[in-house]
């Protein structure tokens, strides 16, 4: 098992695909480091002071929201998670809760068309398949968002 | 370290047993509960001394307080949901002991320094403050640094 998460989580994630790039660390989760903010950790409770959340996009666990929020950093929908030169990619992930699909994860691609994934509160990863971060707490991937790579 | 014996009102319950024998270092000596003397040998135990950190009533809540918060690590996973870790049975439990957490989650905050946990949420529901303005909201480092402030005004030592 690569990282310090229980193998059950992220039964694909192994040391074949998978690479640790960071240590653990509390302050920015999934969604910022898809965003490009590792200073922050982005998730829309309706609580305030809690966790950060770009104004004016609905405080909602919804995929809609979820792309709302990363188009305030300029990504917006695309087909597939397919590499393209001077395209960088996000894939959200979301699980089926009953009749809802609820938004629970986001990595990004990398120039090498690999993906980097903040994984909660615990460590980077750099994974080779998008799909090895599947799993029963994360879902699959669902939506595919991109924007111009600077 | 000298081991620490457990009179009565230490043996609350096997989780805290549990986390006292993580907390310190030597084996833990039960004692038979129904006979005085033991006690009288505990209130004037050396190992007595390593209690005073901790008011005598609290140590209790101390043990509680230190198995849920790691279950909690161990529910949550790699959860990015803040809804699913708050809503997680064990960090239910922590606001469920009631104010008397309060201080000791502030004193977790400060020995977490440039890594605090997700102790905000808890907070705002065992205060009712939120002293967190909001171009500091998710930056936990911040939160933190509001959330001791807001304590040293309220008069939580640590």
């Amino acid at each position: 098992m690569p990282g310090s998460w229980p193998q059950q989580a992220h039964p694909g994630l192994t040391d074949d695909n998978c690479v640790v790039t960071s240590p653990r660390f509390n302050g920015y989760n999934c969604i910022a480091w898809a965003a490009g903010d590792n200073t922050r950790w982005w998730w829309p409770v309706p609580l305030r002071g809690i966790n950060y959340w770009p104004r004016g996009i609905p405080r909602e666990e919804t995929l809609d929201a979820f792309i709302s929020a990363f188009g305030t950093v300029g990504f917006t929908l695309c087909v597939d998670g397919s590499l393209q030169d001077g395209i960088e990619k996000i894939a959200i992930f979301a699980r089926q809760v009953g009749a809802l699909l609820i938004p629970t994860h986001a990595a990004l691609q990398l120039e090498s068309g690999e993906w980097t994934s903040k994984m909660g509160s615990a460590e980077d990863i750099t994974h080779i398949t998008l799909d090895a971060v599947n799993g029963p707490l994360y879902g699959k991937s669902e939506t595919f968002l991109a924007r111009p790579r600077n | 370290m000298p081991s620490l014996t457990l009179s009565r009102q230490y043996d609350a319950e096997p989780a805290v047993q549990r986390a006292a024998s993580w907390f310190f270092a030597e084996p833990i000596q039960q004692i038979d509960p129904n006979q005085e003397f033991y006690s009288d040998i505990f209130l004037a135990s050396a190992v007595e001394q390593q209690l005073e950190i901790f008011p005598r009533q609290s140590v209790g809540d101390y043990f509680t307080f230190k198995c849920l918060m790691d279950r909690w690590r161990v529910e949550r996973g790699t959860t990015s949901s803040t809804t699913e870790m708050v809503l997680s049975p064990a960090y239910q439990g922590i606001i469920g002991m009631g104010p008397k957490v309060i201080p000791l989650i502030i004193d977790e905050l400060v020995s977490e320094g440039d890594d605090p946990d997700h102790w905000f949420w808890a907070l705002q529901a065992l205060t009712g403050a939120n002293p967190v303005s909001e171009n500091d909201e998710g930056n936990l480092r911040r939160m933190a640094r509001a959330w001791l402030e807001w304590a040293a005004a309220e008069g939580y030592a640590w």
